[in-house]
C-alpha cells in the first residue's frame, strides 16, 4: 500500500517539473532570432510579404500574446502533437520515437559494459591492494576517465574500421554495430566506476562482517564476492542510474561519429537545421527520460537495500529500534 | 599417562604467538609478543586483560584476521593436532569455521546489513557439510530456539537491523553453533550488551562447554570470569603475566599487574568509580 502511494506521489511531483521545462522548451525557440513564419513560409517555397506574412502568423496562431501561443502549444504537446518538422514535414514525435530506441539500446548496453569492466577490475584491485596490478589498473582508469569519448570513438573507427577493416566505417543504427559506440561510450564511466567501487570495496572489506565471514571459512576473495561486493555496489546504484538518464539525453559524440541514428544525433542536426519543433520535443523526451530513470531508481532501491523503506512520499533510512 | 590424556583434552594449542604492527619505519609495536596457552575440551579458558593488552589481536590471529601494518611474525597455533597458520589458504578454509568459530564483540556490525539472517546462518552450514537447504535451514531454526529466540521463523526471514544488539549477539552464537566447532572463540561477547541479555548468553556459553566444547573467552570484566571461567590467562601489555585455574588467580594472584587488576575490581566491594 505504502509502495503504490510513494509512486503515485512522485508521479505527481513530476508534473511541475515537466511544466517548467515546457516553459524553458518553448521560450528557449522564441528567443532565437528568425521569424517563424517567414521560415515556414521560404520552406514551402513562398514568396515573403507583407501579406503571406500576416497570413501565415494567423495560420500558426503568431499573432496571438505569447501566453496564449505557450497554452496552445501546451495543449497540443499534452496530447503528444509538437508539430511537424520543417525538414521532413513528418510529425515531430514519430521523428523523434523512431530514433529514441536507438539511444535507448546504446545506453542500455553501454551502463551494462561499464558494470562489466568496472566490477572485476575494481574486486581484483582490491584483492591486490598496493601491488603492481593495483597501480598499473589505477595507471589505466586515471587515463579511461580522463578520455574524451570523441577522440577514442575516433581512434576506435580509424583502427577498426579503416586499418584492419573489419567494421564498416559507416554502419547502419542496428544491432550487430553497436558494439564499438556501446564501447566507446562506456569506457569513462566504466573508469570512475571502477574507482568509486575500488574505495567502496576498501572500506567494506575492513568492516566486523567481512572478518566475520572471513572466520566462517569463506576466505578473503569469498568474503569480498559474496559479501562486500553488494555492500560496495549500493551506494553506486543513484551514480549509474542517473549517467543512464543523461545517456538517454543523447550521446552526441559518440552517434555523430559512429553515425549512430539516435536522439543525441537528431537533435545535434535539428540545432544545425533551427527545426524549432523537434528541439522543444527533443527538450520534452529528454527531461522525461531522465526523470522517469530517476523514479524508477528510487523504486528499484527499496527491493535491494533492504534498509530503505518507501514511505510518505520519500525515501528514507528506516531503522527499527 | 597424565600427559597423555591432557594432551588430548587440549583441542587449541597457541604456542609463542608473536604479532607485531610495523606502524612506521621505526615503529613496532608488539601487540602480541610471545603468547602461549592451551584451550581444553568442556572447559572456558579466559584471557583477561585490559584494553590494548593485545587480547583481540591474538584471536585475530588464531583465524589469520590480522591485516597489514599488522603481521603474524612467529608462533604455531596447533588446533587438533596442526599448524593451522601452516596450512594453505584452501585448506584454512576448510578448518575456519568448521573446526573453529569466533565471536565478534560488536554484534551489529558482525552480521551483514544487507543479506537476511537465514542466509547468513545456512551460509556457516554449507560452506562445511553438503546437505540439503531445507535440512540447514532446519538446523538453523532449532539452534535460534536454543539461544533462546522464541520467534525463530520470523528472526530467520529478517535482516540484522531489524533487530537488537542481544537479539544479533545470539544469532551469532547460533550461527557458531551450527557449525558444531571443536572450539568457539569468544571476543568480549558480552560488552556491547546490557546486564539482562549478558546473563543469557554467558548462560548459553556455559550450556556449550558442558556439552563438550572447548570456549576461549576474551574479557576485560573480571566478574564475568570469576562466573565463567575454568581455567584464567592474564595478559598485559602483548605478554601473559599469569596463568592457573580462576581460583587461584583470584584468590593468591602472585603477579603485581594481577594484584592491580583484582584490587582495582574489588576495592570495597565496589568498582572504582561507583559513588553508591
Amino acid at each position: 500500500m505504502d509502495k503504490v502511494r510513494f509512486i503515485i506521489k512522485r508521479i505527481l511531483q513530476i508534473i511541475p517539473m515537466l511544466l517548467i521545462i515546457s516553459i524553458l522548451a518553448f521560450i528557449l525557440s522564441n528567443l532565437s532570432n528568425g521569424d517563424a513564419a517567414e521560415i515556414a513560409i521560404r520552406k514551402e517555397g513562398g514568396i515573403v510579404t507583407e501579406q503571406t506574412l500576416a497570413a501565415k502568423r494567423e495560420e500558426l496562431g503568431l499573432n496571438k500574446p505569447l501566453v496564449a501561443q505557450y497554452f496552445d502549444w501546451l495543449g497540443r504537446a499534452v496530447r503528444f502533437d509538437f508539430g511537424d518538422s520543417f525538414i521532413s514535414k513528418k510529425p515531430v514525435i514519430e521523428e523523434v520515437m523512431s530514433r529514441f530506441p536507438n539511444t535507448l539500446y546504446l545506453a542500455l548496453i553501454a551502463t551494462a559494459m561499464a558494470l562489466a569492466i568496472a566490477i572485476p577490475i575494481a574486486l581484483l584491485s582490491v584483492k591486490w591492494k598496493g601491488s603492481a596490478l593495483d597501480h598499473g589498473l589505477r595507471v589505466l582508469t586515471t587515463g579511461a576517465a580522463t578520455m574524451p569519448d570523441f577522440w577514442l570513438g575516433l581512434m576506435l573507427l580509424y583502427g577498426f574500421g579503416v586499418s584492419l577493416g573489419v567494421v564498416p566505417v559507416i554502419a547502419g543504427s542496428n544491432l550487430a554495430n553497436i558494439f564499438l559506440p556501446a564501447f566507446t561510450l562506456s569506457i569513462s564511466y566504466a573508469a570512475i566506476y571502477t574507482r568509486m567501487l575500488r574505495s567502496n570495496l576498501i572500506e567494506v572489506m575492513q568492516t566486523h562482517y567481512i572478518k566475520a565471514a572471513r572466520a566462517k571459512g569463506l576466505g578473503e576473495w569469498g568474503a569480498m564476492v559474496k559479501h562486500g561486493l553488494k555492500n560496495a555496489v549500493l551506494p553506486c546504484v543513484t551514480l549509474v542510474a542517473t549517467n543512464f538518464g543523461s545517456m538517454l539525453g543523447g550521446a552526441y559524440a559518440v552517434e555523430m561519429i559512429f553515425s549512430w541514428n539516435g536522439i543525441g544525433k537528431y537533435a545535434i542536426e535539428s540545432v544545425k537545421a533551427k527545426d524549432f519543433p523537434v528541439i522543444q520535443c527533443y527538450l520534452i523526451a529528454v527531461a522525461l527520460a531522465y526523470i522517469g530513470v530517476n523514479l524508477l531508481v528510487d523504486i528499484l532501491y527499496a527491493y535491494i537495500d533492504p534498509k530503505i523503506k518507501l514511505e510518505g512520499g520519500k525515501r528514507r533510512l528506516w531503522f527499527k529500534r | 599417562m597424565g600427559n597423555e590424556t591432557l594432551r588430548k583434552d587440549t583441542v587449541l594449542s597457541v604456542r609463542n604467538l608473536k604479532t607485531y604492527f610495523y606502524v612506521d619505519k621505526h615503529t613496532i609495536v608488539k601487540a602480541v609478543d610471545d603468547v602461549s596457552f592451551d584451550v581444553k575440551r568442556g572447559k572456558i579458558t579466559a584471557i583477561v586483560g585490559q584494553s590494548g593488552s593485545g587480547k583481540s589481536v591474538t584471536s585475530r590471529s588464531i583465524f589469520n584476521l590480522v591485516d597489514a601494518p599488522g603481521k603474524i611474525v612467529g608462533g604455531e597455533v596447533i588446533l587438533n593436532g596442526r599448524d593451522v597458520l601452516k596450512l594453505s589458504g584452501f585448506q584454512q578454509k576448510k578448518v575456519y569455521g568448521k573446526e573453529i568459530s569466533l565471536i565478534f564483540q560488536e554484534p551489529m556490525s558482525a552480521l551483514n546489513p544487507v543479506l537476511k539472517v537465514k542466509k547468513q546462518m545456512m551460509e556457516s552450514i554449507l560452506l562445511h557439510r553438503k546437505i540439503p537447504r531445507k535440512e540447514a535451514l532446519e538446523q538453523c531454526r532449532q539452534a535460534l530456539l536454543r539461544v533462546n529466540l522464541k520467534n525463530a521463523d520470523t528472526i530467520l526471514n529478517q535482516y540484522p537491523f531489524e533487530l537488537s544488539g542481544g537479539m544479533c549477539q545470539r544469532v551469532m552464537i547460533a550461527m557458531s553453533m551450527v557449525a558444531h566447532p571443536d572450539v568457539l572463540v569468544a571476543d568480549e561477547p558480552t560488552t556491547a550488551l546490557d546486564l539482562t541479555i549478558q546473563a543469557v548468553v554467558l548462560e548459553e556459553l556455559k550450556k556449550l562447554r558442558d556439552n563438550g566444547m572447548a570456549i576461549m573467552l576474551i574479557t576485560h570484566d573480571l566478574g564475568v570470569v570469576a562466573q565463567m571461567a575454568d581455567d584464567v590467562y592474564v595478559m598485559h601489555e602483548g605478554k601473559i603475566v599469569e596463568s592457573g585455574d580462576v581460583f587461584q588467580i583470584f584468590d593468591h594472584p602472585q603477579h603485581m599487574y594481577t594484584k592491580t587488576l583484582l584490587s582495582a575490581v574489588t576495592e570495597g566491594g565496589k568498582r572504582i568509580g561507583e559513588s553508591d
